[in-house]
């Protein structure tokens, strides 16, 4: 397979899955808004709901440079369209389209025209739309997009390196985004100390396992009343849940290692070598464990790890393609 | 809507119902059918001229040849059915089956991009839905006219990069082809596999008045277009199925499988199988979504320049596994782009060695480097002699009288002329530089006499042909109605182990009234183009 067409596979389904991340991400913490008036009232301000989801999304600097004041409205506007939010809704599809078009013949004509088509309607939307039609069926709207691209994907694609591809591309973005949740709602989300285990802090941890389709999964494998180190846990250390980041680890591993054996090559190479190491440690840690030794300072080292496969897979296979094949 | 669509079929069926193998499912609907042979059907035809109605009801044919009207004003044996269902149509309709048309157009992505003002655009090819019908026996004709045609010109090529016996027996004056732009030096004396320079091309016909197909010009470098050819077929098939099920319209589906098998014929000797690949500029040249379909209908690598390496004289691709072995590169890229080593030094388009790899034999191009100097726009005066010349027969396509701007007595016969001729840059296409001398102006007219004058072997004139129309929708205030329009037909032909014509091509249609330019990047569109298996 050709070092470009892999390398605009693996980012278009970063881009699509980060544009899906992103509305449930808006789509939940509207929602969430709602159950909390009474709150936000005495604060006078959603601002204290909307930074932590742009800081993790977006340099949040760009923000204020852009939108001077944080409300509702600039801050959905900023996430949903901005063209200077490089992780933008309609930025990440319009970058997933891009790579898309540049290997259209890579793909099948099914995924190319679902991303164009979402592509095209997003970017004709007027942005009052989101207000007219519901935050929950627009942002609903996009989610079902990028899973309609991925049932597209299991349905059309050959089973060959090409589909291996996208899945890093997807397990990949995946586990960085939940490492991201967990870290916000943990650190930022929670107005004090006092409210940890409170009526708040439910509804809030509820809200972070709904965002990930995770609440009635979760319930299904804790009988017990929600904790945040249940949660969290659940949403780290499981090793079923489609969104959890040891799933989506085991299945970069599983991804890597089926390259390397089309590649006809026996032994590691180094994102495998990461990749692994990784899954090794979170087989043998726990929540307790990882809250001892700082929930925040793991969720950056996970997200450091990430940002090292990204790194290694392009070293390895996109850019250093000169030896000559076996 | 249901009844709507019984009238549709009826009318449609009517005139052929002994001439094709369709059958009636029940006993019901072919009591219907014959209602129809009485309403709008041949026999009535035979008795009065017919009444032109519906979105036809202004139709005006003109001075000129019409495709679906006869000089008598009745719709064409082979035009009947489709000018049955479309008479009996709404404009609202006709509008909201072009919609959809688009719409697939616009969601497929089947799109080109226009350039201009710095910025460029992705626009789709306006796409016309009343087809274009071309009968067995003038298509026979055609295909062996073109047949004989790229023959000559590969023979052509072939002789004035070995021998140059056709220079030496003054047939063409020596200057003509050795000064002419696009003649490449740099491969005098390169063998090509099987002695094929021109593996694709697609050569524009017109009509005149009176109905004779004229070629007007062939495109034997990176010929575009095909990929329409296809895709408004399909369209076609979802948008107006009735009517298509009632001619016997010639697939033009076997085009990759040709393409694919003709490329694998023209490997370097001995290659088994071979690598193929598509060389493409990329995602912002206007024909890319072509590259990437054809690359995709015949399961082979879309390449960019920077995704080939050369070695030893070898061309690899970059893949995922480390660098594998290209045999056969059809390339989309043109000649000035596509090795900085040889042609232009600031072009990244292409691949540096290219040429090199393609002299010692060990990757095959297609088209070959260097076809530009048969279709160059003053060598095409020559084509007759060129047909005789080389086959020794006479040529069954005629060529459009042409005149030389850099011989003395033509130009002065140009200069005297302007305003009746067209005049072309010998060496550009789109349709760009060209003066059209009945529509132009004064000021225009003496632009172009200067440009002459200062550049006489860069131009040739032609007469203004009355080019054939066709019925096309125009939109207007009450919703739209069908207008003549001028179009051309471009075939496409493969050369391989022999040679192959697509049974249809490209027509292309002058959208905007009494235009003679149908080039996309000027407001032309297209028509699905069908040829007849059969004549009725």
């Amino acid at each position: 397979m050709l070092s470009r067409v892999a390398e605009s596979l693996f980012w278009m389904a970063r881009y699509y899955e980060r544009a899906e991340n992103t509305a449930r991400l808006m789509d939940v913490n509207i929602n969430m808004m709602l159950d909390m008036g009474e709150y936000m009232q005495e604060v006078g301000s959603s601002a204290p709901y909307w930074n932590p989801i742009i800081r993790i999304t977006s340099p949040f600097d760009d923000f204020r440079a852009r939108f001077p004041k944080t409300t509702q409205e600039s801050a959905i506007e900023w996430l949903t369209w901005c063209e200077d939010n490089p992780n933008s809704i309609l930025v990440c599809i319009g970058r997933a389209r891009e790579n898309a078009r540049a290997m259209r013949d890579a793909i099948s004509s099914e995924m190319w025209e679902q991303i164009n088509t979402t592509y095209l309607q997003l970017k004709d939307t007027d942005h009052s739309q989101i207000w007219r039609e519901g935050a929950h069926s627009f942002f609903g709207r996009i989610r079902m997009a990028s899973q309609l691209f991925q049932g597209l994907v299991e349905t059309t694609m050959l089973r060959e390196e090409g589909w291996q591809w996208i899945q890093l591309g997807k397990y990949l973005e995946r586990a960085d985004a939940t490492t991201r949740l967990v870290d916000v709602k943990y650190h930022i989300l929670l107005p004090s100390l006092d409210e940890v285990g409170g009526p708040i802090d439910n509804v809030q941890w509820i809200a972070v396992l709904k965002s990930c389709s995770a609440y009635e999964a979760y319930q299904k494998r804790n009988v017990a009343r929600i904790t945040p180190s249940r949660v969290a846990g659940f949403l780290v250390l499981d090793h079923t849940f489609p969104r959890a980041v040891r799933f989506c680890f085991d299945q970069i591993r599983l991804s890597l290692r089926s390259i390397s054996v089309e590649h006809g090559l026996l032994e590691e190479r180094s994102p495998e070598i990461i990749a692994s190491h990784v899954r090794h440690t979170l087989d043998q840690t726990t929540m307790t464990g990882i809250i001892q030794s700082g929930l925040h300072q793991n969720m950056i080292q996970l997200q450091d790890y990430c940002g090292e496969i990204s790194q290694k897979i392009t070293q390895t296979y996109f850019q250093g393609a000169l030896r000559h094949a076996a | 809507m249901a009844t709507g669509l019984v009238n549709l079929i009826t009318s449609v069926q009517s005139p052929y119902q002994n001439s094709g193998s369709y059958q009636s499912q029940s006993q019901g609907s072919s009591q219907r059918q014959s209602q129809g042979t009485v309403r709008g059907g041949t026999n009535a035809r035979l008795f009065s001229p017919p009444v032109k109605q519906g979105l036809f009801a202004n139709y005006r044919e003109d001075s000129f040849y019409d495709e679906m009207f006869d000089e008598k004003g009745c719709p064409r044996a082979h035009y009947q059915g489709v000018f049955d269902q479309l008479s009996a149509m709404s404009a609202e309709d006709f509008m909201a089956r072009r919609r959809r048309a688009d719409l697939t157009f616009l969601q497929q992505g089947i799109t080109f991009t226009v350039y201009g003002d710095g910025a460029s655009t992705e626009r789709i090819f306006p796409f016309d839905l009343v087809p274009r019908i071309i009968t067995a026996r003038k298509w026979t004709r055609i295909e062996t006219g073109l047949k004989q045609r790229i023959r000559a010109l590969n023979l052509f090529l072939h002789d004035v990069y070995h021998d140059q016996k056709i220079l030496k027996d003054g047939i063409i004056p020596l200057d003509m082809v050795l000064g002419c732009a696009d003649y490449r030096r740099e491969i005098y004396g390169v063998d090509v596999p099987k002695d094929v320079y021109i593996h694709i091309t697609g050569t524009d016909l017109v009509r005149d008045r009176s109905g004779e197909f004229y070629v007007l010009e062939d495109n034997l470098r990176t010929p575009s277009g095909v990929s329409y050819v296809l895709e408004n077929r399909q369209v076609m098939k979802h948008t107006f199925p009735m009517t298509f099920a009632h001619y016997n319209v010639r697939s033009v589906d076997t085009y990759s499988l040709d393409l694919r098998e003709s490329l694998c014929a023209v490997a370097p000797e001995g290659v088994e199988n071979p690598n193929i690949v598509i060389l493409t500029p990329g995602i912002y040249n206007s024909a890319y979504f072509e590259h990437a379909f054809l690359a995709k209908q015949m399961g082979v690598e879309l390449c960019q320049g920077s995704d080939l390496i050369v070695d030893d004289a070898k061309v690899y691709m970059r893949t995922t596994q480390g660098l594998r072995r290209v045999d056969v590169i059809y390339r989309r890229v043109d000649d000035d782009y596509l090795d900085p080593l040889t042609f232009r030094p600031d072009s990244a388009l292409g691949v540096t060695g290219l040429i090199n790899c393609w002299r010692a034999g060990n990757v095959a191009l297609a088209n070959a480097v260097g076809t530009g100097v048969a279709d160059d726009k003053a060598i095409y005066a020559y084509t007759p002699a060129i047909i005789k010349y080389y086959l020794g027969e006479e040529p069954i396509l005629p060529v459009v009288k042409t005149y030389l701007t850099h011989i003395e007595s033509e130009q002065k016969f140009v200069l005297e002329h302007l305003e009746e001729l067209v005049v072309k840059p010998t060496n550009a296409s789109g349709g760009y530089g060209m003066l059209v001398g009945p529509h132009s102006t004064a000021a225009q007219r003496e632009e172009m006499k200067q440009r002459i004058l200062a550049n006489p072997r860069s131009f040739i004139a032609q007469p203004t042909l009355a080019l054939s129309r066709h019925p096309t929708f125009v939109e207007d205030g009450t919703g739209g109605h069908f207008e003549g329009r001028h179009v051309d037909l471009r075939p496409y032909i493969i050369h391989g182990e022999d040679i192959k014509v697509l049974p249809g091509g490209l027509s292309r249609v002058a959208l905007v009234k009494d235009s003679l330019v149908v080039n996309s990047s000027q407001g032309g569109g297209s028509k699905d183009t069908w040829v007849l298996s059969r004549d009725f």
